[in-house]
């Protein structure tokens, strides 16, 4: 076994769970999640031939899905099969209430662009900053944050009103231009 | 009440069951891009993914490498005929004989299907129509272990071919490696309109049918040869026939027992609707297209969407075709619902009989979704509906 494939067997087995939870918020589905990281992943090594540690590679394969993921939602996701685009039941409380969230959340995050969707990923579940995300995206702060802003708002039109604990203050700042 | 959203992000994330993932046959793909990249040194021209997202404008692909020096007329008779025990595909191969209302030439597989469209008219200056090819697979993947040899398409009249042609290894996807990751695989090219055979000459006008072959086999070297297509291609002053001029009339009909509902766009369009296309800087046409099948049939298949803009008159003045470029078929795959919705690939809002942008007015707008159904229904099939009208504003 040469030294790319250690390095691939670990990323696998050491972080393929995390990305392809990261993968699932993106896709909204548990397969297309696999298929999207396994697509990163092949796309990551067959490029690149010195990879020493799953660290150093990991962060390549994180963007490889985003940009599979923006690039494959042009060329396949136009023509969808109808669906229904909310599970989300009339009344939910107790413990189903949360199983109804969780579903309600990625239902709402199918209806978003696919790269607000990416923004909306990048901000709330990988705790990245608007600049970061920006970086990883390749766009300027200001389209993330119209992105963000775009996404939050049919968010809240779905889910009611959203927010971010930690940071407020930029939060504030994206939502403003919701009602701008 | 305010919902955390970070909250609900890892609450959904850290409940999904991740089944554990081999290694195995992520290191056969590496392996196998790596010897791709290697051999070829350059960029391999694959399009998978169950669709070509490329606006026509932007493409021009291998298939000029193909169009035909100019050829004679064909005269009165002389198309070719059936040839006894031609090969499927070859020239003289009788279609008729061999489509057995279902997927394959040989009866043997039923997983995979092919699919053909041809785009809506021809560069004119190509004597050739744009064909795309994908193949198909019912349970949505297609092995990488599975060999695809490059389709053959072909012209027929009277069900006997009169014109063929074998994609080459410059299609718009082809190599080792063009379906390893996707449920389709996708090929393309210009075909000449001329007569296969020793001697070729221009075929004469009438209408024609496309049709496909394609060989596909496994590593247990089983095979089969898929057939698809059906479509009718009317050539018209030696090209593909256009609506481009005629009445709204001539539009075709949507198959029965399916509602159609449409929204065409004009204008500059928006990154978020039409992320990565290059050209979506000037003017552009696209449509929001929604269905609701009542009574027809499967639709699954591959499509190719077309706006048209038809002037005060009811002429068209807009096919989606670009005179002055290359045109690509765009095919994209719908799935088996009961419905569906989705967006078109852009056009240029471009007039179709000379290429220039659209003079500022209210045009009348269509769409029509032109489907080649997976599962054996030779032919294609239209799902056409009238938008609100476009308005091209004075610049």
């Amino acid at each position: 076994m040469s030294d790319w494939e250690h390095v691939l067997d670990d990323l696998v087995r050491l972080r393929g769970p995390a990305l392809v939870r990261h993968a699932y918020l993106l896709t909204g589905d548990v397969t297309a999640a696999e298929d999207l990281v396994q697509d990163a992943i092949v796309a990551t090594f067959a490029r690149r031939s010195r990879v020493r540690t799953p660290a150093a590679i990991e962060g390549y394969v994180r963007r490889a899905i985003l940009t599979t993921y923006i690039d494959g939602y042009r060329r396949s996701r136009r023509w969808r099969d109808a669906r229904h685009l909310l599970v989300r039941s009339d009344s939910v409380h107790g413990p189903e209430s949360a199983v109804g969230d969780r579903a309600d959340v990625v239902a709402a995050l199918r209806t978003l662009a696919p790269r607000v969707r990416a923004c909306v990923v990048l901000r709330f579940y990988e705790d990245l900053t608007v600049s970061e995300i920006a970086e990883q995206l390749g766009l300027s702060d200001g389209a993330v944050k119209r992105y963000l802003s775009d996404g939050m708002r049919a968010l809240e039109a779905q889910l009611g009103p959203v927010r971010d604990r930690r940071e407020p203050e930029e939060i504030d700042t994206i939502l403003e231009r919701t009602t701008s | 009440m305010s919902t955390d959203l970070h909250e609900l992000l890892r609450s959904a994330a850290n409940h999904v069951d991740v089944p554990t993932q081999e290694t195995g046959p992520l290191v056969t793909r590496v392996r196998r891009r790596r010897r791709v990249h290697a051999a070829t040194g350059s960029v391999v021209a694959l399009v998978v993914a169950g669709a070509l997202a490329i606006a026509g404008a932007q493409l021009r692909p291998a298939s000029h490498d193909v169009t035909p020096a100019p050829a004679p007329t064909a005269p009165a008779g002389v198309l070719p005929t059936v040839v006894p025990g031609a090969a499927p595909g070859a020239c003289g191969w009788k279609v008729g004989a061999a489509w057995r209302g279902g997927w394959t030439v040989d009866d043997s597989d039923e997983m995979f299907q092919l699919a053909v469209q041809s785009a809506r008219s021809a560069n004119p200056s190509d004597r050739a129509i744009q064909v795309e090819t994908t193949v198909l697979s019912r349970d949505g993947q297609i092995p990488a272990s599975m060999h695809l040899a490059p389709p053959t398409v072909m012209l027929a009249r009277d069900g006997v071919v009169v014109e063929t042609h074998t994609m080459g290894p410059r299609g718009l996807a082809s190599g080792p490696d063009a379906h390893d990751d996707s449920a389709t695989a996708l090929w393309g090219l210009g075909l000449p309109l001329v007569t296969c055979g020793a001697a070729p000459v221009d075929l004469p006008d009438g209408t024609y049918q496309l049709w496909a072959v394609q060989v596909i086999s496994g590593l247990d070297g089983s095979t089969s040869t898929l057939l698809g297509g059906g479509q009718d291609v009317t050539l018209t002053g030696g090209r593909a026939a256009s609506l481009c001029g005629a009445d709204v009339s001539a539009l075709p009909s949507t198959v029965p027992g399916v509602d159609v509902t449409a929204h065409v766009y004009y204008g500059t369009l928006p990154d978020a609707l039409f992320d990565g296309m290059e050209n979506s800087v000037g003017p552009h046409l696209a449509a929001s297209v929604s269905f609701l099948r009542t009574a027809a049939g499967s639709l699954a298949g591959n499509r190719a969407s077309t706006v048209y803009l038809a002037d005060d008159s009811g002429r068209i003045v807009s096919d989606g075709v670009d005179p002055t470029t290359a045109q690509t078929v765009g095919i994209q795959p719908v799935g088996d619902g009961e419905g569906g919705d989705g967006e078109t690939i852009p056009q240029g809002a471009t007039r179709c009989a000379d290429g220039g942008q659209l003079l500022p007015g209210t045009y009348r707008a269509f769409v029509d979704v032109a489907i080649d159904r997976a599962g054996g229904t030779p032919g294609i099939i239209h799902l056409v509906a009238e938008s609100d009208p476009v308005v091209v504003p004075a610049s």
